[in-house]
């Protein structure tokens, strides 16, 4: 379960990737940032494990 | 809620103009953090957000949790960070100096411990994780910055250090077979915390990977719980049961 891939760039011009999760509820009060391990990525059964269990807890 | 993965510079999808598995320095790392928490938040107007780090990603949640208790106030939940690898072991000083040297010279050469992609890719065949030895820049940020780094730091009493006070809520997770990061270690970190809502949370039988094995969602469950019980945000379908 890949999540939606977007970019930003920082003030010094790094364009960086990431990768939005979207909540199963309608309006999300709540946003969690998630910084993984050293040589890793979004691409990791890791991360997923984690979005799913997050986003499917039902906080808003 | 909403689920919001950055990938750091040097890694995955944002190499840019590096390697992958190339890491410029751990505060840039930092700083791209801040960042990226500025970029999310300020689009999303009123939302609470938190942060959840794991190894080095704990590392960078750590260090700017005070940057963002500071700068968003009460809409910054706190931070939960999964075997943070804030400190470690070091190699000693000969090994550090030449590592150091070669870091300098050739950041990009390979010289640390092999990944073990396999334990954790998701099989799409992007190969978005570094599967080599670890580059050197990136091991000497380690052993030569982060650790020694924390190691000064902590010797200090919070309010003279510069950084990492930790005067924000936070959990550290650490699995008790952890032997990347220690869970004795964790001890230390969370009793150098100005804050006094923290917690050390030991999970039993557990590595430095524990979200990819037996059990993750138990340790995940324990994760997001944390922030409803900080938040005192209800899952909707408890909401209409009770409305």
């Amino acid at each position: 379960m890949a999540g939606k891939g977007l970019t930003f760039t920082t003030t010094a011009s790094h364009e960086l990737y990431y990768e939005v999760f979207h909540a199963a509820v309608d309006e999300p009060e709540l946003d969690i940032i998630f910084f993984h391990g050293v040589n890793e990525s979004a691409d990791t059964t890791g991360v997923q494990n984690l979005a799913k269990n997050f986003t499917a807890a039902g906080l808003p | 809620m909403n689920f919001y993965c950055l990938e750091h510079h040097g890694h995955g999808r944002s190499v840019g103009s590096g390697s992958l598995g190339l890491v410029e320095s751990f505060d840039r790392l930092r700083d791209d953090a801040v960042q990226f928490c500025r970029h999310i938040i300020n689009q999303k107007g009123k939302n609470r957000f938190g942060i959840v780090g794991h190894s080095l990603g704990g590392a960078i949640s750590l260090y700017i949790g005070d940057i963002l208790q500071h700068e968003f106030g009460e809409s910054f939940v706190g931070v939960v960070a999964l075997a943070p690898s804030v400190l470690g072991g070091a190699p000693g000083w000969a090994t550090l100096s030449l590592l150091s040297g070669v870091s300098y010279i050739l950041p990009w050469v390979a010289v640390g411990p092999e990944e073990h992609t396999e334990l954790y890719d998701t099989g799409s065949g992007l190969n978005l994780n570094y599967s080599g030895k670890m580059r050197a820049s990136t091991a000497s940020m380690f052993v030569n910055d982060i650790y020694p780094r924390t190691g000064r730091l902590l010797a200090l009493q919070p309010a003279e250090r510069d950084e990492l006070k930790m005067n924000f809520a936070f959990i550290i997770f650490s699995g008790d077979k952890d032997g990347v990061v220690p869970y004795k270690l964790m001890r230390v970190v969370v009793e150098g915390a100005a804050t006094m809502e923290k917690a050390l949370v030991k999970l039993k039988g557990k590595g430095h990977q524990p979200l990819i094995v037996e059990g993750w969602e138990e340790v995940a469950s324990k994760m997001s719980s944390w922030f409803a019980s900080r938040t005192q945000l209800q899952p909707v379908t408890s909401k209409l049961n009770t409305s």
